[in-house]
Formats: structure tokens, sequence, C-alpha cells
């Protein structure tokens, strides 16, 4: 019994930890431009996430060692250096967003100016990352993080006919207004939303610092092949709203107060202040998983004593890390650039690095001196290595699409 | 000089270049209008669609506030964009700035009208300020889709 609550616990929190800043802002802001017609990008990025992460949680569970350790030692220093810089500065840029998005969040709830939480905010993050149990705050955030549950409820309460709704996923048609490098520059965002590397450097280093084993592996595999997609399905959720509501007004999403107005249309008040706690949850818990993503990585890196299941002062190198990022975050929000267009960049920037953070994984996983019997099967390989020609093809496109759409104008 | 000299000196010059304000064609002028337009629907629309939900008591006056601060920054922002656009020096490209423009200052001016009475929670003044606003949208939107936007 307790072992089904964990599990169930465990695809709950998987639900409500899937979107972050990014999965809202690139969902909403292309159903209001596209309606559903990409959807199917979320889609394959659902799936490319299941794929991968199902890998590294694998991998974790039986080398009880962190990707960027078995990185830098499979492929050598200097390709995991690469590695390490690439995937570094994305997940700071995303930890720059989601602390934006949190004070975002905050100023809906009470009309104060966001710029004015977010030292707050930045203290809030560095306080629980080193005050609260691993479990505690992978729980907490990932359950709170059910609130956006609420957007699939808004959809059901704007009564859309569920037909055309389908047709419109299965077969998309791009808008005659937009053009073609428009379209797919937004299909780029929404892979890079759907896969952020991040999400793979926190399921797997969060696996070590849970101290799973090969037993752990269906556990893994469930909360995986159960929440993610359900997680994805809140994605379609909210793009749907925005198509429904934002997209036949003219409206094309910039804030974040634009992403939760279908709820108010839909829900209400109370479904409003539900949305608004989803923010924040979605938002502080990625803030937290990309903090710690950033310590893992470079502490693996340098085989630094790393993780919160040893005491702060057992691995001080590891929260040096963590606090820098953090301030660098911090500092980035406060330059006042706009957190949306930050959110933007980080999921085209995460997409360039989706190679340097899969490809490795791949690797890993195929290599039986690590996995021993739990190396990949012949489906994984197949369809890691199709996907890995999927990631291969959008980092190569994603900045001249960029450069020719002027970041989607 | 050497080829790096070179480069730098080609890289300098591209980048004061962008501090020039462009002298576009009249199509180039033209496409940039009706983008401006459609971007000015988009932030009136968001006002409204605030505004109305707020007044059949659908959304929260913490909620209400900032989505119609950025709605009017970001106004202010396109119609700035689009006055810092040198146009060419013909009668369609002057026709279109002097169409476009009241329409962009409309826009604005009822937004922050929008804004005001929201903070001192005037019903009356946001519904005649949001029917006005609701017209203007409407020619913004007619002519972003008469200029091909």
């Amino acid at each position: 019994m307790k072992r089904l609550l964990s599990v169930f616990l465990g695809v709950l929190t998987a639900i409500g930890g899937f979107v972050d800043i990014g999965d809202l802002v690139a969902n909403s802001l292309a159903g209001a431009r596209f309606g559903l017609s990409l959807v199917w990008v979320t889609l394959l990025g659902v799936v490319g996430i299941c794929l991968f992460a199902e890998m590294s949680g694998r991998v974790a569970a039986v080398t009880h060692r962190g990707t960027f350790d078995l990185v830098r030692e499979r492929l050598g220093p200097r390709a995991g250096l690469l590695n390490l810089v690439a995937s570094v500065l994305v997940t700071v840029l995303t930890f720059t967003a989601e602390i934006g998005g949190v004070a975002l969040a905050l100023e809906l709830a009470t009309s104060v100016n966001y710029l004015l939480f977010v030292p707050v905010v930045g203290f809030a993050v560095w306080l629980v990352i080193w005050r609260m149990r691993f479990e505690v705050l992978e729980n907490v955030f990932g359950l709170l993080g059910l609130a956006l549950v609420v957007f699939a409820v808004a959809l059901w309460k704007l009564n859309p006919a569920w037909g055309d709704l389908l047709h419109a996923i299965v077969v998309p048609h791009k808008p005659a207004s937009e053009d073609l490098s428009t379209y797919l520059y937004y299909g780029v965002a929404l892979f890079g939303a759907a896969m952020t590397p991040y999400e793979v450097f926190f399921f797997s280093s969060g696996a070590v610092e849970e101290r799973w084993t090969a037993k752990d592996i269906p556990t893994s595999r469930i909360n995986v092949f159960i929440g993610f997609p359900l997680g994805g399905l809140l994605s379609v959720a909210i793009a749907a709203c925005a198509a429904l509501v934002l997209m036949p007004q003219g409206i094309e999403v910039g804030t974040l107060g634009q992403v939760g107005l279908p709820v108010a249309v839909a829900v209400g008040k109370l479904g409003l202040a539900v949305a608004i706690l989803g923010f924040f949850a979605a938002t502080f818990g990625a803030a937290l998983e990309t903090g710690l993503s950033t310590g893992y990585s470079i502490a693996q890196y340098f085989g630094w004593q790393w993780g919160k299941f040893v005491r702060p002062q057992q691995a001080a190198r590891f929260h040096v890390v963590v606090l820098l990022a953090l301030i660098a975050s911090i500092a980035g929000v406060l330059t006042t650039a706009d957190p949306i267009k930050v959110t933007e960049y980080s999921i085209v920037f995460s997409a360039v690095a989706l190679p340097l953070t899969y490809f490795p994984i791949l690797v890993v996983a195929n290599d039986p001196v690590y996995m021993g019997e739990h190396v990949n099967g012949r489906l994984s390989n197949v369809l890691g290595t199709v996907f890995l020609g999927v990631i291969l093809v959008v980092a190569v496109a994603a900045i001249p699409l960029m450069l020719l759409t002027a970041a989607g104008q | 000089m050497t080829r790096s000299a070179v480069v730098g000196l080609a890289l300098a010059a591209l980048a004061l270049s962008g501090c020039v304000a462009p002298a576009p064609d009249d199509a180039a002028y033209e496409s940039k209008a009706a983008s401006t337009a459609k971007a000015a629907v988009s932030e009136s629309r968001t006002a409204l669609l605030a505004t109305r939900t707020a007044a059949d008591g659908r959304l929260l006056g913490t909620y209400l506030e900032p989505v119609l601060v950025d709605a009017e920054q970001a106004l202010g922002s396109v119609q700035t964009t689009f006055d810092s656009v040198q146009p060419p020096a013909t009668s369609a490209a002057d026709d279109l700035r002097a169409t476009l423009d009241p329409l962009l200052q409309s826009a604005a001016s009822d937004v922050t009208d929008l804004r005001i009475a929201a903070r001192r929670e005037r019903a009356d003044a946001l519904r005649s300020t949001s029917s006005h606003l609701s017209g203007v949208a409407d020619r913004l939107e007619t002519f972003a889709q008469e200029h091909g936007g």
C-alpha cells in the first residue's frame, strides 16, 4: 500500500512539475497565434522527453552517478566541457526566466510591480534549496503545480466542438496569414520548451538524491510514461484555451497576464486564483530545479561532492555554484529585461543545446559496461536514434529561423 | 590594413548603421504599418477582454491592473517604434502615417483611461471607454487587413 501511494505521489508530482514558464508562454503564444496547428510539436516533444528521461533515470538508478559525471568519463573532458558550458548557459537563462515568472505571478496576485518581488523570490529560492529536504521540495511544488489542471477545466467549460478540436490537432493547418518560417520558428520553440535539458539533469540527479537502485526502474518508468504525458496534456489545454479565447480576438500573447485570461473568462475568479497559484508553483518549482541543475552539472563535471543528500558543508562548492547562479539570475531579471522575452529566447536556445544533452545520454544508456543487463533494448535505441536525428535538425534550424523571422515577429 | 581590421571596421559600420532610422520603400513601410496596427489590435483587445471579464465579476481586481498596465506600456512601445521609422518621401507613406498615428494615439489614451478608471473603481467610465476602445480596435484591425497584415 505504501509503495502504491509512493508511485501515485510520484505520478502526481511528475504531472504537476511538468509545466514551467517556457511551457506556459510557448503554448499560450502558439495557441493564440496558430490555433492547435502546432500541438503535434508539443506531443512530439513529450514523446522525446519521456524517452530520454526514462533512459537518464535508468542510468542513474543503475550507476548511482549523475549525468555529467558519466558524460565527462565517457566522452572525455573536452567534449564534456563543451557540453557543460552550453548546458549551464541555457539552464541559467531558464533560471532567470523562472525567477521572473515567479515575480510576475506575484504581481498578478497583488498588483505590485514584479521587480519589487525579485529579491524576495531570490531569497526564498535560496532558502528552500538550502533548508528543505529534496523529497519535500519535489513533492510540495509538484503537487501545487497540479493547480494548472484549471486550464483543462477551463477548456471543458468553454465547451468547444471537441471533434473540430481533435481534427485541428490531427490534421494541422498553418494559418494562411502566417509565414512558413514563422510557423517553424514557433515549432522549434515549442519543441525546446517540451524537451528543456534541465528537466533531464534534474530527473537523473534527483534519482541519485533519492538513492534509486535498479529496483526503482519500474517506478521511474511509471512516473515518466504516465506523469509526463499527462503533464503534456496540460500544455495542450493551455494552447487550446488560448486558441479558443485569444485567437478569435487577434490577441497575441506577450505577458503572463494574457496566459491566464481564458481561465478567468471560462471559470471566473476562483479559477483565476487557482491559475495564479499554478503559475507560482510551476515557476517556483522550476526555479528550484534549474538552480539545483546548475549546481549538479558543474559539481558532477568537476567531481565535487554534490546534492542535498549530504549536509551543505559537505557539498560547499555545489551550494556556492547554486548561489552564484541565483545571483546571476536575479541580476538578469533586475536589468528589467522582459521575463517573457527571456523565456522565449531561453526555449529557443534550449533547442540549440538539445543534442549536447541527449546524445551522451543515449551513448551511456547503450553502453553495457555501465548498464549491464539494463542496457538499452532495440526499441529504445531505434527510437532514441530517430529522435536524435529530429533533435539535430531542430538544433541546426533554430538560430537561422530566429534570424529569418526576427524572433517570430 | 590587416584582414581582421577590415572585418572590425565592417562590423563597426554595420553596428552604427543600426543606430540610424531606416528609410524603407513604400511596400516595406506599409508592411511595417500593418504589423504595427496588428500589434495595437492585440493590446487593445487584451485590455477590452480583461475589462469586460472584470465587469462580469470574473476577474480579480489585482489581476486587472497589471494586465492594463502591460497593455498600456506595450501600446506606447508600439507607437514609439512606428514613429521612429523614417517614412519614404511619398504621399502614400504620409497618408499611411496620417491614418495610423491617430488610431494608435487613441488606443493608447483609451487604455490609459481604462487603467485610471479601474484603479478608481469607476464602472461607468470603464464601460464608456471600453465602448470607444472597441471601435478604435476595429478600425485598427480593418487598417491592418487593408494593408496586408
